[in-house]
C-alpha cells in the first residue's frame, strides 16, 4: 500500500493512482473485526479470573488464607476449607502421571523411532482416539468395570503384600483414589504420547546418526541422545498432561468416592477440586457462603491450571523455536538447561543418595526390631537391594567381554518394552470401546431414540431428551463460537504480526487448557445467577467458550497451509486483502476447516461438567432456549449413578451413540486432512 | 580395468612407484567385492570392487547423487538405518565380511567411525560429547575417561582451545570447532578407519584448512576415506582418489595421476568441469 502512495507522489504517470479505494475501508473493517474476535480469547481468560475472584469474595472475607489450610467441609456449620480437595487433586494427578508418563513416553519412542510407518500411523491414530473418548464415558467404564476389578483381585493382592505401608492400607472401597488415578492416567496418556512423539520426531536426524556412527545401539541412541535433545519438550508434554489431569472432572467424580475427609490410603475414597464442584455446585444454590467457597475452589483450580498451562506452552514453544533454527542458536537455551540439570545431578549424587541410603538402613533396622526376621517378607525392602544389584551387575559386565552382548540384549529388551507399552495404550482403547459396544447394544431399541426419559421401571423409555438437548446445545454453541473462532483464526493466520499474534495464540492455547468445570462455574456466575434460572442458552454459551480456542487454532493451522502464491495471485489482480481471504484463501482451506470444526463440535458434544450447572438437565424433551435442557452426557452421568438396571443399560446405550459419533468424525477428519489437524 | 586398479592402489607410503607387488588382500584395510546397494528398486551403487589401503587419505569425488555417500555409508553399515536399503556383495574389513550374519554392527561402527557433513555435537558438555563413545562401550573410570578425552581432543587439534571449558555446552563452539569436536568424539572410541562425509562443506576456508591439516596428521595412524565435492580439496589431502558416476566407480587411482592424466574420458570431463 505504501509503495502505491510513493508512486503517486513521484507523479510520473499521467493517470493518478487513487488513494482511497472502496477496498481499503472494507479491509480495515474486516481486519478490525478479526482482531476483535481474536482478542476475545484474551478477554475471556482475564474475565474468568476476575469473575471468579469477585464471586468468591464472601468466602475470602470469611476464611481468608486459612481456606487453603483447612480440611473442614461442613455445610450445616458453615465451615469450609480447600485442603482435602487440593490434596486429592495432587494425589490423583500424581498417580495419573506415574501411570501416563512411562507408558506415554515408551509408546512415543516406539511410534516415532522404532515402528515402521504402516504400524506407526494407525497406532498413533488409535491412541489419539483415546483422547477423543468423552470424560463421562471414561467415568462410566471406570465405575462399572475398572472399580470392581481394582477393588477385587488387585486390591486384595496389594493389601496382602504391601498393606503395612500407609498408602496401601486396607480396607478397600469400591470407589477410591487409586481408581481415580488410574482413570486419569489413561485419560492423560494420549496427550503425553502424542506431544512426546512429535517432540521426538522433531529431533534432527543428524543427532541419531552421530550416535549410531559411534557404535551406539538403538536404545542407547534414543535414551542418551534423542530423549536428551527433546528433553524440555517432553517435560512440556508432561506438564500439559498434568494440566489435563488437574482439571478433569466427570471421570474422577464418578470413581473417586467423594469423601470430604483426607485419608492417606489410596484404597479409601477421596475428593478432588473439580469433582467437588461437579457434585455440590447445584446444591449450593441457596447457600451463598457454600457457593462462594466453591467458587473460590474454582478460582484455585483456574490459577493452578493457568500456571501449569503457561509453563507447558512456554517449554513447548521454546522447543519448536529451537528446532526451527539449527545448530548454534539452539545452544544458549540447551546449555542453560544443562547447567541446571547437571547441578541437579550433583545434588542427587552427593546429597540425596547417601541420605536415602541412611534412611533405608534405619527403616530396615526399625522393621527388624518390630517384627524380627518376618520383616524380610515385605517385598518393599527388596527394592533397594534389587536396584543396587542391577547397578552392580552392569558395572561387573562393563569390564568383561560380555558387555557387547549385554548391550544388545538390553537394546532388544527395552525396545520390546516400548512396543509392549504401545500395545497397552491401544488395548485400553479397544477394551473401553468393546465394553461400550457390548453393553450398549442391548439398549438400542426402537423407543430408545424416540421416547424421552420415563420411570426407571418402564423399558419403553428412551433418551430423546438427551439427544435433542445435545443437538440444541451444540447448535447454540456453534452459532456463538464458530464465527468468533473462525475470524480469530483468520486474524492469527492472515493479519496477526509479531508479539501480539504470539500473545493471542498463546492465550488461545491457555484458554484451551482451562478445565471445563471452571468454565461452567464462570457461566453460572455471569448468566445463571443474574437470570435466576438454568437454561439451554447458558449451557450453549459454556460450550461456545470451549469451542472458540479449538476452532481458532485449527482455522489458523489450515489457513497457513494455503500456499502464499495463491494469495499473491489474487492480490496481484488488484483484489483487496479481505476479498482475497474470503474469496480465495478460505475456500482453498474449506475442506480442512470444516472437518476441523466437526472435530471440535464432536468434542464439545461429549462435554458434561460445564453443563451440570448451566443447562442443568431435564426429564422431558425440550427445545426451549430459556429452560433447562438435558444432554446425552448428563444422561449418562445421572443414569450410571442410579440404582436402576434399565437406566444403567440406557447409559451404556447413550455412551455407544456418543462414542460412535466422536469416532466417526475423528476418522473422517483424519481421512480428509491427513494429519494436518492436531487431534490432541 | 580390474588389473589396473590393483596396480595403482599399492604405492608405498614413501610415495615411491609401485615396487614388488604384494598380495592385495594383505595391504587392503577395506576391500569391497561386487558391492551393490539398492534403495527400494533404485540401484544406488553398481558393482563396486575396490581396495582401500591403510594409513592413507582416500578421496571420493563425483557429482551429486553419484553414490559416493552411499558407498561411504555402506562401509560402516549406516545404510542399515534406512529401511528401504538393501546390500549385496561383500565389504571386507581386515579380510572379514562386515555384512556377515553374526557381525556386531555396534562393534563395527566403533572400528569404522564416521564424521558427518554438518557438525552434529550432542546437547551435552564438550567433555561428555567426547566421553560418550567410550562410556557406551563400557568405560566407567573417571581417570581413564579424562585421559581419553584429552588425548582425543589433542589429536583433533582442539585441546588447547577448549581445555578450560570442558564443562560448557558443545553448542557454544564455532562451526569449525564443532566439526573438530565431532572428529575427536569419533577418535575417542579408538577407530581404525575414519569415514568423512563432506566434513568441510559447511565450514569457512580457515576452518577447512584446519581440518585438512588435521587429516594430514591423522593419516599417520588411520585409514581415512573422505567424500568431497571440492576437487582442490581432494587433490590437496588425498593420496588416492576414486571417481564415482551414476553409482559406478569409474576410476580409482593415484591422486596426482588421476587429476593430471585420467584414463577415462568421463573422469577427464568431470575434472575439467564439463559437467557435474
Amino acid at each position: 500500500m505504501s509503495s502505491l502512495a510513493n508512486e503517486e507522489l513521484s507523479g510520473t504517470n499521467t493517470k493518478a493512482l487513487r488513494t482511497h479505494g472502496r477496498g481499503e475501508l472494507g479491509d480495515a473493517i474486516f481486519r478490525s473485526l478479526t482482531m476483535a474476535f481474536a482478542g476475545i480469547s484474551v478477554l475471556l481468560i482475564v474475565w474468568i479470573g476476575l469473575q471468579m475472584y469477585h464471586s468468591s469474595a464472601l468466602s475470602w472475607a470469611r476464611f481468608g488464607i486459612h481456606f487453603l489450610a483447612s480440611t473442614a467441609w461442613n455445610a450445616p456449620q458453615h465451615d469450609y476449607g480447600a485442603l482435602t480437595f487440593i490434596y486429592g487433586t495432587i494425589v490423583s494427578s500424581a498417580l495419573a502421571l506415574l501411570i501416563a508418563v512411562p507408558i506415554g513416553i515408551g509408546a512415543a519412542i516406539f511410534l516415532a523411532e522404532i515402528a515402521p510407518g504402516w504400524i506407526s500411523a494407525p497406532f498413533s491414530f488409535l491412541i489419539e482416539l483415546l483422547a477423543a473418548v468423552p470424560s463421562v464415558i471414561f467415568g462410566l467404564w471406570g465405575f462399572m468395570v475398572l472399580c470392581p476389578w481394582l477393588n477385587g483381585p488387585v486390591a486384595d493382592w496389594i493389601i496382602a503384600h504391601f498393606g503395612s505401608i500407609p498408602i496401601f492400607a486396607g480396607p478397600a472401597y469400591l470407589t477410591n483414589m487409586l481408581a481415580a488415578g488410574v482413570v486419569l492416567g489413561l485419560m492423560v496418556l494420549p496427550f503425553v504420547t502424542a506431544v512426546s512423539r512429535d517432540v521426538i520426531r522433531a529431533v534432527p536426524r543428524s543427532q541419531g546418526e552421530a550416535a549410531y556412527g559411534l557404535g551406539a545401539t538403538r536404545w542407547e541412541t534414543i535414551h542418551s541422545v534423542v530423549l536428551r535433545y527433546g528433553r524440555s519438550g517432553i517435560v512440556g508434554a508432561i506438564i500439559l498432561g498434568l494440566g489435563r489431569a488437574v482439571g478433569e472432572t466427570m471421570a474422577v467424580a464418578m470413581v473417586v468416592g467423594n469423601n470430604t475427609n483426607i485419608s492417606t490410603s489410596l484404597f479409601a475414597p477421596g475428593y478432588t477440586m473439580p469433582s467437588l464442584l461437579a457434585n455440590q455446585f447445584n446444591e449450593a444454590f441457596d447457600r451463598p457462603l457454600q457457593r462462594s467457597a466453591l467458587l473460590e475452589i474454582a478460582l484455585i483450580l483456574f490459577i493452578i491450571t493457568l500456571v501449569v498451562n503457561i509453563l507447558a506452552r512456554l517449554l513447548l514453544w521454546m522447543v519448536s523455536r529451537n528446532m526451527n533454527e539449527t545448530g548454534l542458536s539452539a545452544g544458549y537455551h540447551v546449555s542453560r538447561f544443562q547447567r541446571i540439570s547437571s547441578l541437579a545431578d550433583d545434588l542427587v549424587r552427593q546429597a540425596c543418595l547417601p541420605l536415602l541410603a541412611c534412611g533405608y538402613v534405619f527403616w530396615l533396622f526399625l522393621g527388624f526390631q518390630r517384627s524380627g526376621i518376618n520383616s524380610l517378607t515385605n517385598p518393599i525392602i527388596w527394592i533397594v537391594p534389587v536396584i543396587a544389584g542391577w547397578i552392580g551387575w552392569q558395572n561387573l559386565l562393563r569390564s568383561t567381554r560380555l558387555w557387547g552382548r549385554w548391550r544388545r540384549i538390553k537394546n532388544i529388551l527395552t525396545l520390546a518394552i516400548c512396543a509392549f507399552l504401545t500395545f497397552v495404550s491401544v488395548a485400553v482403547l479397544l477394551i473401553i470401546f468393546g465394553y461400550v459396544v457390548i453393553q450398549g447394544a442391548h439398549a438400542i431399541t426402537p423407543t430408545f431414540f424416540t421416547q424421552a426419559q420415563k420411570s426407571p421401571d418402564d423399558p419403553t423409555g428412551g433418551v430423546l431428551n438427551g439427544i435433542l438437548g445435545t443437538v440444541v446445545l451444540v447448535i447454540i454453541a456453534s452459532v456463538i463460537g464458530l464465527p468468533i473462532g473462525i475470524l480469530g483464526g483468520i486474524y492469527l493466520a492472515e493479519y496477526g504480526r509479531g508479539r501480539i499474534k504470539a500473545f493471542v495464540r498463546f492465550a488461545a492455547d491457555v484458554l484451551n487448557g482451562i478445565p471445563s468445570v471452571v468454565i461452567g462455574t464462570f457461566v453460572y456466575a455471569i448468566m445463571v445467577l443474574p437470570m435466576k434460572r438454568f437454561s439451554a442458552l447458558s449451557g450453549g454459551v459454556a460450550l461456545a467458550i470451549m469451542l472458540i480456542p479449538t476452532v481458532m487454532r485449527t482455522t489458523e493451522e489450515l489457513l497457513k497451509l494455503v500456499p502464499d502464491s495463491l494469495r499473491e495471485g489474487s492480490l496481484g489482480l488488484g483484489a483487496s486483502q479481505s476479498r482475497t481471504v474470503i474469496r480465495v484463501v478460505l475456500p482453498a482451506a474449506r475442506a480442512g476447516i470444516i472437518t476441523g470444526i466437526m472435530l471440535a463440535i464432536a468434542r464439545i458434544a461429549g462435554e458434561t461438567a460445564p453443563l451440570l450447572f448451566t443447562a442443568f438437565g431435564n426429564d422431558v424433551a425440550s427445545t426451549k432456549l430459556l429452560h433447562p435442557i438435558s444432554s446425552m452426557t448428563m444422561l449418562i452421568y445421572h443414569y450410571s449413578m442410579s440404582p436402576y438396571n434399565i437406566w444403567i443399560t440406557q447409559a451404556w446405550g447413550s455412551a455407544l451413540v456418543l462414542l460412535l459419533m466422536v469416532f466417526l468424525v475423528s476418522l473422517a477428519a483424519r481421512l480428509v486432512t491427513r494429519n494436518q489437524i492436531r487431534m490432541v | 580395468m580390474e588389473i589396473e586398479i590393483r596396480t595403482v592402489i599399492q604405492p608405498k607410503p614413501e610415495g615411491a612407484v609401485v615396487s614388488a607387488p604384494e598380495p592385495a588382500a594383505q595391504l587392503a584395510k577395506i576391500e569391497t567385492e561386487n558391492l551393490c546397494v539398492y534403495y527400494g528398486r533404485v540401484k544406488a551403487l553398481d558393482d563396486i570392487s575396490i581396495h582401500i589401503p591403510d594409513r592413507r587419505v582416500i578421496a571420493l569425488i563425483g557429482p551429486s547423487g553419484c553414490g559416493k555417500s552411499t558407498f561411504l555409508r555402506s562401509l560402516n553399515r549406516m545404510n542399515d538405518l534406512i529401511d528401504s536399503a538393501r546390500v549385496s556383495g561383500r565389504v571386507l574389513l581386515d579380510g572379514q565380511d562386515i555384512y556377515a550374519p553374526r557381525v556386531d554392527v555396534h562393534d563395527l561402527r566403533k572400528r569404522v567411525g564416521m564424521v558427518f557433513q554438518r557438525a552434529n555435537p550432542f546437547p551435552m558438555s564438550i567433555f561428555d560429547n567426547v566421553a560418550y563413545g567410550p562410556r557406551i562401550h563400557g568405560e566407567r573410570h573417571r581417570n581413564r575417561l579424562e585421559e581419553i578425552v584429552e588425548r582425543s581432543l589433542t589429536q583433533a587439534a582442539l585441546w588447547d582451545e577448549v581445555k578450560d571449558s570442558l564443562k560448557r555446552s558443545a553448542f557454544n563452539l564455532s562451526g569449525g570447532q564443532q566439526q573438530r569436536l565431532c572428529i575427536a568424539r569419533c577418535l575417542a572410541v579408538g577407530p581404525e578407519v575414519l569415514l568423512m562425509d563432506e566434513p568441510c562443506s559447511a565450514l569457512d576456508p580457515n576452518a577447512t584448512y584446519r581440518i585438512e591439516e588435521l587429516m594430514n596428521e591423522l593419516k599417520e595412524q588411520y585409514c581415512i576415506v573422505i567424500v568431497t565435492h571440492n576437487m582442490q580439496q581432494a587433490a590437496r589431502v588425498s593420496s588416492l582418489t576414486g571417481f564415482f558416476l551414476k553409482g559406478e566407480l569409474i576410476e580409482f587411482g593415484d591422486t596426482s595421476r588421476l587429476f593430471t592424466s585420467p584414463s577415462d574420458q568421463r573422469t577427464e570431463d568431470y575434472i575439467r568441469g564439463r559437467f557435474g
